[in-house]
């Protein structure tokens, strides 16, 4: 499996995103990441139960539209930033959900405008 | 089966991976299509859904993402 690196990997799911406004859905999967669990010149049994402690945990995360698939490991030092970067991605795509007015309050698109 | 309350999901999401971390995965679905989210927790036996089509859920998204953030690189 060939891994981008984080930044590449974000533009590319950004990419993802707007190519599936129309049709088509986006999956993203995470999960613990063992370099380890990936070892295959280790034995199997070792690589099921490997030392724990030694190694940094680290975190997949995996991007697909079904047809295209890209995929990261963000280390524990990235993780703020791969974080941050990522909500944003996720604030500018997901803006096909639906609306809530609030309750008890009148529409406040003028109120909105007035916050930075 | 869709778990409708959140803190249920929530909660049930995080002792799954603190029982089986290896095995635990996090998928996020979005399908702009629709205007639809579908939130899943398993490790292949267990099998957790949250679905939702609102806009105020993103802090939702967002909590769920930061906890496997976290979980995925705490020792």
């Amino acid at each position: 499996m060939v891994f981008l690196d984080n930044d590449s990997f974000l533009t590319s799911l950004n990419k993802l995103y707007q190519a599936t406004t129309k049709k088509g859905s986006v999956w993203v999967t995470m999960k613990r990441y063992v370099d380890s669990d990936s070892n295959f010149a280790t034995k199997k049994a070792e690589r099921k139960h490997p030392k724990l402690g030694e190694e940094e945990n680290k975190c997949l995360v995996r991007a697909t539209n079904g047809k295209k698939k890209i995929s990261t490991i963000v280390l524990v030092k990235d993780i703020q930033s791969f974080q941050q970067s990522y909500k944003n991605i996720l604030l500018v795509n997901l803006n096909n959900l639906k609306q809530v007015p609030k309750e008890k309050k009148k529409p406040s698109s003028s109120q909105r405008k007035m916050t930075p | 089966m869709y778990i409708a309350d959140w803190d249920e999901f929530f909660d049930k999401s995080e002792q799954l991976y603190r029982s089986d971390p290896s095995k635990t995965r996090f998928s996020f679905k979005y399908r702009h299509v629709d205007a639809k989210v579908v939130l899943k927790v398993t490790n292949d036996r267990v099998n957790l859904k949250y679905q939702t089509d609102k806009e105020n859920d993103f802090k939702r998204i967002d909590q769920l993402n930061n906890l496997f953030f976290g979980l995925t690189t705490a020792l």
